[in-house]
This record gives C-alpha cells, structure tokens and sequence, in this order.
C-alpha cells in the first residue's frame, strides 16, 4: 500500500507507530482499508503497531491507551481522553487530551497542544501553542510559544530571542531565556509576585498576564 | 429556521458556546465573577447574532445556540471568540471553546433536544481556549474544505460509539 495520510481510530489499544525504511504502509494487530487516498486503520485488539515511511502524516483518536510514535512523521494528531502520548519528531504536532500526558520530543513547525489536566512536555519546536485549565506545560526551548492557562504550573524556554506570550489567572509561571538577553518584557499581575533577572532591551519580547499568579523570569546559566 | 418533512425536526448548524475554566475561575474569585463572565458572554453573543441565528437556551456558563446557515454559524462563532478573547472582566479573561454540528434535533417549545444536540455539546468540551471545532457534517454542508478549516482527526465522545472527524475553523475567517 503506498499512502502519504494514515488514520487511526481506536477505544483502548495501545498505538505504536513507527517510521521505517520502507515504501508503503504496514499494519500489525488491525484491519487498514484505503480510504480517499488514505488509510484508516480500525483497531479492536489490544495492541496494533504501525510502520510507515518518513513523513507520512497521521490522525489517531484513541479513548484511552498509550500513543507511542517514533521516527520522523508528517502532521501528526492525537486525540485521546486519557492516556500517555509520545511523539519524537514530526513536521507539525495537534495534540489534544482530556487527562493524559503528551511529551513531544521534537517539532520541526507548528506545536498545538492542550490539556484540561494533564502534563504537556515539549522539547523542541518551532512554533507552541500549549493551553490547559489546570495542568503542566513545560517547553525546553522554541522559537515563539503563546500559552494559555487557567490555573497550573508552566515552564518555558526560549532558544534565542523570546517570542513568548502566556496569559494565566493564577498559577505560576516561569520563563528562561539566554544568558545576556534583555527582552523587552510586558508582565503584569494584578494579585501576585513578578521576579525578572532581565534587563529591558530589544533582545525579542516577553508578555505575561496573570490574575494572580506568580511570575518568574530568568537568565540561563 | 428550515423545517422538514417531520414538523417537530429542524435542519440546521447547533452551536454551544462554553466560558474556558468557568468552575476553577468561580472557585477562585467568586461568584459575582462568575455572573459577571456569564453576562458578558451573553452579551457578545447577543450583540454578534443576525438574524440568522438564535440563542435557544443558557446553560450555566454555556449557550445553546442555532442557525439556519452553516457558514453564518461558523462566522458567527469565530467572531464571537475573537471579541472575548481581547475582553476582560473584572481583569478576568473571558475564554471561550466552541462546536459546531450540522444536524436535525427534535424542537421541542423553544428547545431542541437530540442526539445531535448532544454531539455538539461534547465536541465543544474537547476544544481548546478559543478554539471553534466542527463536525465533518458541518464541513460537508458548507462544501469547502481547504482554507477554512484543518483537519483535527477521529476523536472517540462520550455516548457515541463510533468516533467523531473533527475539524478546527481556521481563526481566517474571523470578521
């Protein structure tokens, strides 16, 4: 089978997907049937693994059950209500769950991910768009992230000049920038701390919003 | 509001409206806040409605709305969030998540009851602050996929036993 989309639907299995060095599609533990220049995989078992060449993009919606994608993939979303979700390396990442956790190793564009109260660990990305009511968001390093936050935990870092934006109503929020930047910094919290290691400059920009949260931003040592 | 065949169905695009948080931010800042977040709401909704669409209940922080056009109902929404999303009250963030399904509920009075009313309501508690999620049937009904709306993929809801293909309405449509 040669196809570029593959989708995956699925009540509690767990999904293994993984990019190998081959041409087409393969599917273990499911039924797959060409759909529109696609292939849907239905699966009933306990478990399915499911190889694909590079780049390939995929849909999985799973009710709950682990979500474990390897390899270089295309556009990669996830939909689950609980459970764990694991993307290493995709082009673009949407990945939405109820209460699970997601951990995106690396994403080469667009990074959505959002969580009612779960944890959200991205590594590497260009571009995050996190949102949670009251879960963890923590970003190791991207080029521009916007957060939104009801309340929760975040931790954010910025891999040269910050473009940041977090807009939290309570919860704390703590952001790390390269040593020497000096972003210039619109941070305000109408109830609650604000600490900045920053000096105002023009090194990118930081805007943080909370209600009455806790706002904290450092320099990498 | 375009009546069918059965005088008790009606064809059209049932929306909800929901407040992002609304049961943290009541715990944390009380409730005149949370009357405070509900009434604005109702007043962006009500300000941005045409003639089109209706506000057909309230319910808590939520609006059960219905539009005969499913563009209209699309563009209705988006600019609805948009509004909010720059609105505060009280300096709290008004967050709104949207869904809308392209489907004939049973009226009943005012009301409309059915399964698709329920399919809209439980796709609209999987989007993310400020997001507008649709139904595959809505995309269907307004023919165009390709630069209004991305695809989400299968998503499993509760009460329904196949899964759902979601889209996301892309913020261009915003007016």
């Amino acid at each position: 089978m040669t196809t570029q989309r593959v989708t995956v639907t699925s009540r509690s299995a767990r999904v293994s997907v993984r990019v190998g060095p081959v041409d087409g599609v393969s599917v273990v533990g499911a039924s797959a049937r060409e759909v529109d220049g696609g292939l849907e995989v239905d699966v009933q078992s306990r478990a399915v693994e499911i190889t694909v060449p590079i780049d390939t993009d995929i849909a999985i919606g799973v009710s709950s059950g682990r979500v474990d994608c390897e390899g270089q993939l295309g556009a990669v979303s996830v939909n689950s209500r609980s459970g764990r979700v694991v993307v290493a390396e995709a082009r673009e990442v949407d990945v939405r769950t109820t209460s699970g956790s997601v951990v995106v190793g690396r994403c080469h564009g667009m990074c959505r991910a959002s969580v009612k109260s779960g944890t959200i660990h991205v590594g590497d990305a260009g571009t995050v768009e996190a949102s949670t009511i009251s879960g963890r968001i923590e970003v190791d390093a991207a080029d521009v992230i916007r957060v939104n936050a009801v309340s929760g935990t975040i931790k954010l870092g910025s891999r040269g000049y910050p473009d940041i934006v977090v807009r939290t109503v309570s919860g704390s929020v703590r952001i790390t920038v390269p040593s020497g930047t000096a972003p210039a910094s619109r941070i305000s919290a109408l109830v609650g701390s604000i600490r900045s290691d920053c000096v105002a400059g023009n090194d990118g920009s930081i805007a943080v919003s909370t209600t009455s949260g806790s706002i904290r931003v450092a320099q990498r040592r | 509001m375009n009546v069918v065949s059965d005088p008790t169905t009606v064809v059209g695009a049932i929306a909800f409206s929901d407040i992002v948080g609304f049961t943290e931010l009541t715990a944390d800042h009380g409730d005149d806040v949370a009357v405070s977040l509900v009434d604005r709401h109702e007043a962006i909704v009500s300000e941005l409605l045409g003639s089109n669409g209706r506000i057909v209940k309230q319910l808590g922080d939520g609006l059960l709305l219905f539009f005969s056009d499913a563009r209209i109902a699309v563009d209705t929404m988006l600019a609805t969030q948009h509004r909010a999303d720059i609105d505060l009250v009280d300096e709290i963030p008004l967050w709104l998540r949207s869904g809308v399904h392209w489907g004939a509920p049973r009226t009943r009075g005012s009301d409309l009851i059915g399964h698709d009313v329920n399919l809209a309501s439980r796709i609209t508690s999987l989007a993310s602050p400020g997001e507008l999620l649709v139904t595959e049937a809505l995309v269907q009904e307004i023919g165009d996929r390709g630069d209004q709306f991305a695809r989400v993929g299968p998503v499993f809801v509760k009460g329904v036993t196949d899964p759902v293909r979601l889209w996301r309405a892309l913020p261009a449509l915003q007016t």
